[in-house]
């Protein structure tokens, strides 16, 4: 009896047992906002992703997230469509919701003729949603020709929010991989000169947000399938970071504000925030 | 636009070890410099592509297209139908029938000027760590292995020939792969392309 009581108290004042509560959430769920939801290096087809997928639909329960953005290595191995994405996602797609994705290393990039993928046979392409217009890159191959559309894209952009997304992080604490220099060093003044907000990427396979780099916040998401335990090594430019469990995210674009979770395979909220909207040099 | 973007790259990632001289614009000179017989290889190499790609687009024709489909059966069908219609008719094919000796010594020697200021060793290795214990080496004629760690960094790509929107440049591990993505058919490799430049 005094083991069921106390257990009773653990639940309750925790209100993380996987799947039975939810967190109270940061996210403002204004009316008219852009909501999304961000996955990265998921396709693994193992329980993992699974659980992950099963997060989100209880997370879109309390907010209603209209699509999910991929951050690449959409798919591992074989490449298999309907195992690793049409079931694990089978409830978010059957809601209607869409998924954008961008190629990942250890993606064929013939999947970019996928239809579930959103990339209309594009390597790279960029959409609206609301006031948010998103950039995705191919960083696999990172030519001249393609860093001149990324630069007219987003000079062209009067959109007053600018995200980008694409597999490898210019920014990085991982010790397997970490910071893309040459990517950044090709990319971030673009960034910075036309107003770019954020910027997502996957490859390392964890969570983490950087403070923010000449303005603009950098966050990884690539554990949401994959998973390296204690990849992580902190510096200065962490502003978060985990790497215990497979995590997702939340945002939230609303006026001048953006609203972030990062929510773990345990349904846990492990990080959140606002960042505030940043004007273009230009 | 291509020296700019290699001038940003020299300019913020040497590493106190390179040879002082050798900046971006030294760099992209003295790769973009052809002795005679480099020359010919770059001919060689461009008319080896030629030859390649009229194969592809005359099977192409013959085979189902690829479009942009919900179903991933006809998707993966149109990708299969087209490698296994190119793998017949090149079903001779050897390492090096592309990336000949001639073509092979060039390659080498622009891909060490694309890759003097990084440390290759560590970038070969975080590929090995990158790729999955059941990844098969990619062999050519075969599919690309896309469990396998695969890279292709833009300093090394700026100073390689271009290739056709159907093909792709992929480190894998020291080799050099030239990879046919609309087939997933790995046409040739050029054996220990990352060599440090001396």
């Amino acid at each position: 009896m005094r083991r069921a009581i106390a257990l009773l108290v653990v639940v309750w004042s925790t209100g993380t047992w996987a799947g039975t509560s939810a967190p109270p959430s940061t996210l403002p769920g204004a009316a008219g906002s852009v909501k999304f939801a961000v996955i990265g290096d998921n396709g693994t087809g193992k329980q993992p992703q699974y659980d992950i997928a099963e997060q989100m639909v209880a997370a879109r329960a309390r907010f209603p997230f209209e699509f999910v953005i991929m951050l690449g290595d959409n798919l591992y191995g074989r490449q298999d469509v309907v195992s690793k994405f049409e079931r694990p996602y089978a409830k978010l797609l059957q809601a209607g919701v869409p998924f954008y994705a961008t190629l990942g290393n250890h993606d064929d990039p013939a999947k970019r003729t996928y239809k579930g993928f959103n990339m209309a046979g594009e390597r790279y392409y960029s959409f609206v949603r609301g006031a948010v217009r998103f950039f995705v890159f191919d960083t696999n191959i990172m030519d001249a020709t393609q860093v001149a559309w990324i630069e007219a894209t987003l000079k062209e952009s009067i959109d007053p929010w600018k995200i980008v997304y694409f597999h490898h992080p210019l920014y990085s604490d991982g010790d397997r991989h970490g910071s893309n220099v040459e990517l950044r060093v090709i990319l971030e003044p673009l960034f910075v000169r036309y107003g770019v907000n954020v910027a997502l990427s996957g490859h390392e396979h964890f969570y983490e947000r950087t403070t923010p780099q000449k303005g603009i916040t950098y966050f990884i998401e690539g554990s949401s399938g994959q998973l390296r335990k204690g990849d992580v090594s902190r510096s200065a430019m962490t502003a978060a970071a985990f790497d215990e469990d497979q995590t997702f995210m939340l945002m939230e674009v609303a006026g001048d504000e953006l609203t972030f979770e990062a929510i773990s395979r345990t349904g846990a909220i492990v990080d959140s925030g606002v960042i505030p909207r940043r004007q273009a040099e230009q | 636009m291509l020296v700019p973007l290699l001038i940003a790259i020299s300019g913020l990632v040497a590493s106190p070890g390179a040879p002082p001289s050798l900046d971006i614009s030294d760099r992209q000179r003295v790769a973009g410099e052809l002795s005679p017989d480099e020359r010919a290889a770059l001919v060689s190499f461009e008319h080896s592509v030629q030859d390649y790609m009229a194969l592809h687009r005359r099977l192409a024709r013959l085979t189902p297209p690829l479009r942009v489909t919900a179903d991933p059966v006809q998707l993966r069908q149109a990708v299969d139908a087209l490698g296994e219609a190119i793998r017949l008719e090149r079903s001779g094919a050897q390492t090096g029938e592309i990336f000949t000796a001639a073509v092979a010594d060039m390659f080498r020697r622009r891909i060490g000027h694309g890759v003097w200021n990084l440390d290759v060793p560590e970038l070969i290795a975080e590929m090995e760590e990158d790729t999955e214990p059941c990844a098969p080496r990619p062999v050519v004629n075969g599919r690309f292995p896309w469990n396998s760690g695969n890279v292709m960094w833009p300093s090394v790509l700026a100073v390689l020939p271009e290739l056709p929107e159907e093909l792709e440049y992929r480190f894998v591990g020291a080799d050099l792969v030239l990879i046919d993505i609309r087939a997933n058919l790995v046409v040739d490799i050029l054996e220990s392309a990352l060599t440090p430049i001396s």
